[in-house]
């Protein structure tokens, strides 16, 4: 049995600095949302729901407890 | 209008569409994600997962000759099949793989050009139905180290600047701002880049659809940030993997030469006791 992908879109966030692309389709009865950190790509997460919006909403928030866990060095720091 | 060096080494998603079942095809995903595949995934192909059938289990390594003759059989694959590789995130995986398949000298393997995400935006039928395989017998050639950059080559290569080093990670990890993609456990003691490489991010090669630039602008974007198609590349990034997307794009679509992957990547490079780091 075969089905095709609907309502595909693609946006782009933005949390604390980073950027993060939320893709989300359909696929037969189910939502899916993929995020991923845009640069350099990377998938972060995934979700599958009953809606669009609960599958965002549970993707969306990995992602973010993941990207707000990234640590940043500037120039001058040391690396402990 | 430039043409690609070897255009040979890729099809559309339109020609994988058409030919997946052919006999002498075999349409195989490889992604991070390895439930991808099971969500749904392009009629008539298999899975291959890349960290447990695609590197060695025990020591940091690529594919033995032995296991990847295991899997290629396994996969209904011999030396005469045309293998279309394809994955998601940005056919990363799927590179690497094709990078493997061309060390052991496998002949006709090519990337579905745009990758899963391709496949997906363009609404093209997915299916949760894993196809039938007849297992055949494979023998693979004996490895083409030459598509390899150990860390001896590349430690002459920044020191003489005897090849062009192309970091491929994103800005903040070439800077050393961040050690790992934003997200991703960082897997390197410290941050920067190897000195001398140039960074020129994967994703500066592709269209927004995923698929690759033309000719024209592929050579003006690596001739630009000095890579020099009469010297020998190496390209690298965190784990090789996002490398081997440029890899093949330095060595088929540009045709240089002498392209190597250097696997071992910052997660060699940046633990390295002493390694010199630039930011």
């Amino acid at each position: 049995m075969t089905v095709n992908v609907t309502d595909y879109t693609r946006r782009i966030e933005e949390f604390e600095g980073w950027q993060m692309g939320v893709t989300t389709y359909r696929l037969g009865e189910k939502w899916w949302c993929v995020v991923d950190n845009v640069s350099p790509g990377a998938r972060l997460c995934s979700h599958a729901a009953d809606s669009s919006a609960a599958a965002e909403s549970h993707a969306v928030g990995v992602a973010k407890r993941l990207l707000g866990r990234t640590r940043r060095f500037p120039s001058t720091a040391v690396v402990c | 209008m430039a043409e690609y060096a070897h255009p040979d080494m890729l099809a559309s998603t339109a020609w994988a569409a058409e030919h997946s079942k052919d006999a002498n095809v075999r349409l195989v995903e490889v992604d991070v994600d390895t439930t991808a595949y099971e969500q749904g995934h392009a009629p008539g192909a298999i899975a291959w997962n890349w960290s447990t059938q695609l590197s060695d289990g025990r020591t940091r390594d690529i594919v033995s000759k032995a296991a990847l003759e295991k899997l290629l059989g396994e996969s209904g694959i011999d030396t005469n099949t045309i293998v279309l590789l394809y994955g998601d995130n940005n056919n990363w995986f799927a590179a690497w793989a094709l990078w493997q398949l061309k060390i052991y000298g496998h002949k006709d393997v090519r990337l579905v050009n745009g990758g899963r995400k391709k496949w997906l935006e363009e609404g093209r039928e997915l299916t949760a139905d894993v196809p039938a395989v007849t297992p055949k017998s494979y023998t693979a050639g004996a490895p083409d180290w030459s598509l390899r950059a150990y860390l001896s080559d590349v430690q002459k290569a920044s020191a003489a600047k005897a090849a062009s080093l192309v970091d491929v990670r994103s800005p903040a990890e070439y800077s050393g701002e961040i050690i790992a993609p934003p997200g991703l456990p960082e897997t390197a003691q410290r941050g920067g880049h190897i000195p001398s490489a140039a960074s020129i991010p994967w994703g500066q090669a592709c269209n927004d659809d995923g698929t690759f630039k033309s000719a024209d602008d592929l050579k003006a974007l690596y001739g630009g940030k000095g890579v020099d198609a009469s010297k020998p590349a190496i390209a690298y990034c965190r784990i090789g993997e996002r490398s081997s997307h440029t890899w093949f794009v330095l060595k088929y679509l540009l045709g240089i030469n002498d392209v190597k992957n250097y696997d071992g990547s910052w997660t060699e490079w940046g633990n390295l006791v002493g390694a010199p780091i630039e930011k």
